[in-house]
């Protein structure tokens, strides 16, 4: 591989992994509001809340998983 | 004799006001350095500065898609065949951009082209548009990037939809689950997949404005500081302590619009069937 692309690579991962707090804060979060809207609409407070925080933290990790898969070892 | 004189009065004039909206921006949230709307704002006291300082973002970004397109336009008039000049300029752009596409996207990156290199434009010069004194970056207001976040969101379901067809993508969102074990599954698989969906919109727009804003006040309080430091002896005038931090701009304003388009170009690659098979299969 010649240095240029090295480089490319580099920056294209740095800039990638810059993502990765947003990737894994923002669906708990998510989930959060999307959870009490519906229990707000189901009356089934607060059990879909702690559900849809937890598929959230799920949804974040599968999203890092496949983050790092893509751009970790992109040899 | 009169204009020679206001003008000189203006010259002392202007590095005052420019300090008193520095000292103002301290009383208010968001320490920025003010643009010229903010100072039009403080110095003439009227519904249409009013109105200007309201809108101030959506302002910029018009009047920096307006300038980039008058650009590209004027620019790709001559057509050359040895290109020289703003020609020669232009075509090194597009040509980097098209390789960009080309090498996520593959030859079918050819159609995405005009938007992922409109991202880019686009958003670089918003980023470095708080280099140019008395500008502002408008990509530091959340409604500009969620504007363009939702623009790609769009694309991308609508791209979905069709390239799996309704049923095939809810599917696909059941995590294309085959076997007793994995329909067992589809009511955990479900939830989890479409909250990914709807997060990769809002992971892109926090993150641009994130980052703009924060390098945004990086250099308002940077800039404030120098003014600060020179107030005690009564100079209308501040040390550049922001320039440092311009420098800094320069990189990450360029990293964040590459991140933006390269991660626009990987929903959009998601979207193509084969290429989520190729994963699915060697995640497992």
């Amino acid at each position: 591989m010649n240095p240029d692309d090295e480089e490319k690579r580099r920056v294209r991962q740095l800039g990638v992994y810059v993502t990765i707090p947003f990737v894994l804060a923002v669906p708990p979060v998510l989930g959060w509001y999307i959870g009490s809207w519906l229990d707000e609409k189901i009356g089934s407070k607060p059990y879909l809340m702690y559900l849809l925080i937890v598929l959230g933290i799920v949804a974040g990790a599968r999203e890092l998983y496949r983050i790092i898969k893509r751009f970790g070892d992109e040899t | 004799m009169k204009l020679k004189s206001v003008i000189k009065s203006s010259l002392f004039i202007l590095p005052i006001i420019l300090a008193e909206s520095l000292y103002a921006s301290l009383e208010s949230d968001v320490p920025e350095v003010p643009n010229f709307i903010t100072l039009l704002y403080t110095w003439i006291d009227s519904p249409w500065t009013a109105f200007l300082h309201h809108w101030e973002n959506i302002i910029f970004s018009i009047g920096i898609a307006i300038g980039i397109s008058l650009l590209f336009y004027f620019g790709a008039k001559k057509k050359d065949l040895i290109p020289s000049g703003l020609q020669n300029f232009l075509e090194l752009i597009v040509e980097t951009l098209q390789n960009f596409a080309f090498e996520i996207l593959g030859p079918e990156g050819k159609k995405y082209v005009p938007l992922l290199g409109t991202l880019f434009l686009y958003i670089l010069t918003m980023n470095w548009f708080v280099l140019i004194p008395f500008m502002k970056s408008p990509s530091s207001s959340l409604s500009v990037t969620a504007a363009l976040a939702i623009c790609v969101f769009c694309l991308v379901q609508y791209l979905n939809i069709k390239n799996w067809g309704f049923l095939g993508f809810l599917y696909h969102l059941a995590g294309s689950p085959k076997g007793f074990m994995g329909w067992l599954l589809v009511p955990l698989m479900l939830p989890i997949e479409i909250l990914t969906q709807l997060t990769r919109p809002i992971t892109l727009a926090l993150r641009l404005f994130g980052n703009v804003l924060g390098e945004d006040i990086l250099i308002g309080a940077a800039a404030l500081y120098g003014v600060l430091l020179l107030a005690s002896v009564n100079v209308p005038a501040g040390v550049p302590l922001q320039i440092p931090f311009m420098f800094l701009t320069l990189l990450t304003g360029l990293m964040q619009a590459l991140v933006f388009t390269l991660l626009s170009a990987i929903y959009i690659l998601l979207t193509m069937p084969d290429h989520e098979d190729k994963e699915v299969t060697s995640k497992v």
